[in-house]
């Protein structure tokens, strides 16, 4: 990946342990701007620990994390959210149930949400425009009037990636998008997740090889709390230790 | 203000936190253990009372005799509100609120109808008075602070050293889990319900001397046992006892200065104040104790 | 965009079904005193000024989910001060001071006893929202510490009986908008329109407060306010709003059914009608406003009809009445937890649903071949 790149996160040395277990060690991840990032690995390699430190779910027993090269080590979760715009999508859909589709992502778009602001709203033809193009991007604008707890499970999900989307984050952290996924909607779900490039920059946790063979381009690799290998898909597949992780598995 | 009066107040004060923590005990292991909300809690009390009315004043059983009945006729009533009722809306906090509202209703009505509007007064099993110096304390007061260690020992002994409580507290941890272990956890809910309601029972037929007993009984005991269970959280018996200590020593004193209202009123305000700086309650344990 | 331009001109058809009801409960309280009695548009004045008050309590309820078991302290708050406005301007028997305390000094004029009717309640539920909202007391935590409150308010209002008249209660309210003297009492039929204008105006508040954003991110807190937290909102401002939004339509609310009466008591700020106005919202249906009109409605006209019918039979009919309304929150719970309107909608939307799910099916197929 060229330098001349802009710099996003970065994480520098960064370790933590939980009453005596050490669940990430000297971590140094460098993701760029508009960059699709896909971070792999077994399980209890570290990846939603790393993903806690980002949003500071957890603090790092040591180590630094930039955003936009300004220090975030042990900042809150609802900071973080406010004032460097980063999006987290968790595992398993996590939306208001009882509103119709269109309500969710109407609450989730950006720029609407002090009291001041909320009183004071009105509906804009850019607020308008900027909903509907979401429906559009997640594939749920023929759904718009359903209540959120009458979709399937894929389609939740979906929901909840349009609702991260919405808030217009400089970063989309996605843990799992495709979990409890039938094939067909991971593949949709890979082909909407492509058209984020470039406008949002993504770290997208994820099992599924052939989703990752779909999507990725630059792969980080975490193997018991250690960063294993980096590289392009191709790359890290031929990476010895990597293998031996991976055969070691099945 | 004298300090015999001030003595006084602060003796009188520990008797009704004893009394006071008798009449929540109920409602506080119902909710901790099961974080279902029991509004017919009070109108236990208002049972219990009745009964110790028809069993000790009218058919003059024993009124120890008069309190395990009491016990066992609400612990049964419990077991059947549980499996018929309750069991329902488990994490359907709404409904359960609803529902145990609509028992307490019907409790109050049929007390009224079957009890009339009239004052039952129920005798005092003991009526002597002992003096410690200048302050005074009826015996009976003694005796109900006595009742009160009792059911408190009694089910920390239930849930700490026996084999039900074990299960009682393996299925607050994890109840899943306490399934997959092949207990029957709705078995262990009817009865942590049951003992719950049995509690309320034996507490209002052990206050029944001290009232008057009548289908509103319930109703003066609703706001105090409440904001006690909200002072005290729910995470540990101990901080009721404390919290049910700080309420009614607090009422207890400062009635001596304002009316007891006016002391309601205070107490009520500082508990806002208070679970606004610790919203889990007074004693926010890791672990029950 | 023209998706959107379409889809917002809805045909009368596609109106939720609430619409309907809506338009019914309007058109039946409009046309009602032509076939009642005075005694029945007595009746029915307050019922109009307890569906106001039920109106109150769904907006925080049914949709921002804080289920308070005290809002009769805001509406009783709201009818003391008009109480007490009327007891002073009328000397009534029992009054012992000559001034009104510098707190109370607004109630010797009509339009500041009105203004203290909305502003101490407004002001009691940002004190006690205040300290909750802010200190994240939530769900059960917040029910009981309002049931404590209309506990210990019933009690506090016996107790200033100097200005409350204790139990008895206050009965020299006029029946006006604004006076508080008793010459100027308006004919029953009169003010019961006031109150149905009253009643309409509140209705159209609250809806215009739960469509807009504003109730998009209440019904948001309602689902899930830690998600929302995530979103930048922060739920402690939005809930201390709309507690004192609903106080004040609460104290309104107090203030109609107070001069409809012509009195009022102790009863009015205690557990009983905090849990009654609860009981209202839950039969008819939570979030959805409709259904508090539909259960203050039905459940009040039916216990003053069966009073009527029964009392001829037993005297004591007030009594079965409370075991009633238990047997029939048991059943709601039971049969059709989100009350009857909520029912209705819940069954409309699903029959949509379906629809819309067999259309768009249709749609796919129909690309497919073309393909």
């Amino acid at each position: 990946m060229e330098e001349s790149r802009k710099v996003l996160l970065e994480t520098q040395h960064l370790s933590v342990e939980f009453n005596g277990f050490q669940a990430l060690t000297d971590v140094s991840i460098k993701i760029y701007s508009g960059e699709l990032r896909v971070i792999i690995g077994p399980n209890g390699a570290g990846k939603t620990t790393f993903m806690d430190l980002v949003t500071g779910k957890t603090a790092p027993t040591s180590g630094k994390i930039f955003f936009e090269g300004h220090n975030i080590t042990g900042k809150s979760t609802a900071e973080i959210t406010r004032n460097y715009r980063i999006g987290r999508k968790f595992q398993g859909p996590n939306v208001f149930d009882n509103m119709t589709v269109e309500e969710n992502i109407q609450i989730a778009v950006e720029g609407y949400n002090s009291l001041f602001q909320c009183v004071f709203f009105h509906r804009t033809e850019k607020f308008r425009q900027r909903v509907e193009e979401i429906l559009k991007l997640i594939d749920l604008y023929e759904y718009r009037h359903f209540m959120a707890s009458d979709l399937s499970h894929g389609q939740r999900q979906w929901l909840e990636i349009g609702m991260v989307v919405a808030q217009n984050p400089k970063l989309i952290i996605l843990d799992e998008p495709t979990a409890g996924m039938t094939a067909d909607e991971t593949y949709k779900t890979g082909e909407m997740i492509k058209k984020l490039k470039g406008d949002h920059t993504l770290i997208v946790v994820e099992h599924d090889m052939d989703f990752v063979r779909q999507v990725a381009e630059y792969v980080t690799v975490l193997n018991y709390g250690r960063l294993l290998a980096e590289g392009t898909l191709e790359e890290v597949q031929n990476n010895k230790d990597v293998v031996a992780v991976y055969l070691k598995e099945d | 203000m004298s300090a015999s009066l001030l003595g006084q107040l602060l003796v009188s004060g520990v008797s009704s936190s004893f009394i006071l923590l008798l009449t929540s005990l109920g409602l506080v292991i119902i909710m901790g253990y099961m974080k279902v909300v029991n509004l017919a809690h009070t109108e236990m009390l208002m049972v219990g009372a009745y009964i110790s009315y028809y069993f000790y004043a009218v058919l003059q059983l024993p009124f120890v005799v008069t309190l395990l009945l009491a016990y066992a006729i609400s612990f049964l009533f419990g077991a059947l509100v549980e499996r018929t009722i309750i069991c329902h809306f488990y994490g359907k906090m709404a409904e359960t609120l609803l529902a145990t509202y609509a028992i307490s209703i019907i409790l109050k009505q049929l007390a009224l109808i079957l009890g009339g509007l009239s004052y039952k007064q129920v005798p005092y099993p003991t009526d002597a008075v002992f003096y410690i110096g200048p302050v005074y304390i009826e015996s009976y007061r003694l005796i109900l602070c006595v009742i009160s260690v009792i059911a408190l020992v009694g089910t920390l002994i239930f849930i700490h050293r026996t084999t039900m409580g074990r299960k009682i507290r393996a299925t607050t941890q994890n109840r899943d889990m306490t399934e997959c272990l092949g207990i029957d956890t709705r078995r262990v809910d009817t009865i942590t319900f049951s003992h719950g309601m049995g509690l309320a029972g034996l507490a209002g037929a052990a206050i029944a001397p001290l009232a008057t007993v009548t289908y509103t009984l319930g109703e003066s005991w609703l706001t105090n046992t409440f904001m006690n269970v909200v002072m005290g959280g729910v995470s540990s018996l101990a901080g009721t006892v404390a919290s049910s200590f700080i309420i009614q020593e607090a009422i207890s004193v400062i009635s001596g200065f304002a009316n007891s209202v006016m002391a309601q009123i205070i107490v009520l305000l500082v508990v806002i104040v208070i679970i606004r700086i610790k919203p889990e309650g007074l004693f926010t344990a890791k672990g029950r104790r | 965009m023209h998706g959107f331009m379409k889809n917002r001109k809805i045909g009368w058809r596609q109106l939720p079904a609430n619409r309907y009801i809506d338009f019914c409960v309007l058109l039946f309280l409009v046309i009602f005193p032509l076939f009642r009695n005075t005694y029945w548009i007595y009746v029915m004045t307050g019922i109009m000024a307890y569906m106001i008050f039920a109106l109150s309590l769904d907006l925080l309820w049914g949709y921002t989910g804080l289920m308070s078991m005290g809002h009769s302290v805001l509406f009783g708050a709201g009818g003391y001060m008009i109480g007490i406005a009327s007891a002073y301007a009328n000397q009534a028997d029992w009054i012992k001071f000559d001034e009104l305390p510098w707190f109370l000094a607004p109630l010797q004029s009509e339009a500041g006893a009105f203004l203290m009717a909305i502003l101490v309640p407004a002001l009691i539920s940002l004190f006690i929202g205040f300290f909750m909202f802010s200190g994240k007391i939530k769900g059960v935590f917040f029910s009981l510490i309002t049931l404590a409150l209309s506990g210990v308010a019933e009690l506090f209002v016996i107790n200033q009986s100097d200005y409350t008249h204790g139990n008895s209660g206050i009965t020299v309210v006029s029946r006006t908008v604004l006076s508080n003297n008793r010459d100027d009492t308006m004919p029953d039929i009169s003010f019961y329109f006031v109150v149905l204008a009253f009643l309409a105006g509140a209705y159209l508040i609250c809806s215009l407060i739960a469509r807009s954003r504003v109730g998009k991110v209440l019904q948001a807190v309602r689902e899930n306010e830690d998600r929302l937290t995530f979103f930048g909102f922060k739920p402690a401002a939005f809930k201390l709003m709309i507690y004192t939004i609903s106080g004040m339509i609460a104290g309104v609310a107090g203030v109609l059914y107070v001069r409809s009466q012509g009195s009022i008591s102790s009863s009015s700020v205690g557990i009983s009608l905090a849990t009654l106005v609860l009981v209202w919202v839950a039969v008819g249906g939570r979030g959805n406003l409709t259904g508090a009109l539909v259960g203050t409605l039905v459940l009040q006209a039916a216990q003053t009809q069966l009073n009527s019918v029964f009392s001829g039979i037993s005297s004591e009919f007030a009594q079965y009445w409370q075991l009633v309304l238990g047997i029939i929150i048991l059943l709601i719970v039971f049969l059709i937890p989100k009350g009857i309107v909520g029912t209705i909608l819940e069954v409309q939307q699903k029959n949509r649903d379906r629809r819309r799910k067999e259309r768009i099916l249709k749609l796919e197929e129909e690309s497919h071949g073309r393909k």
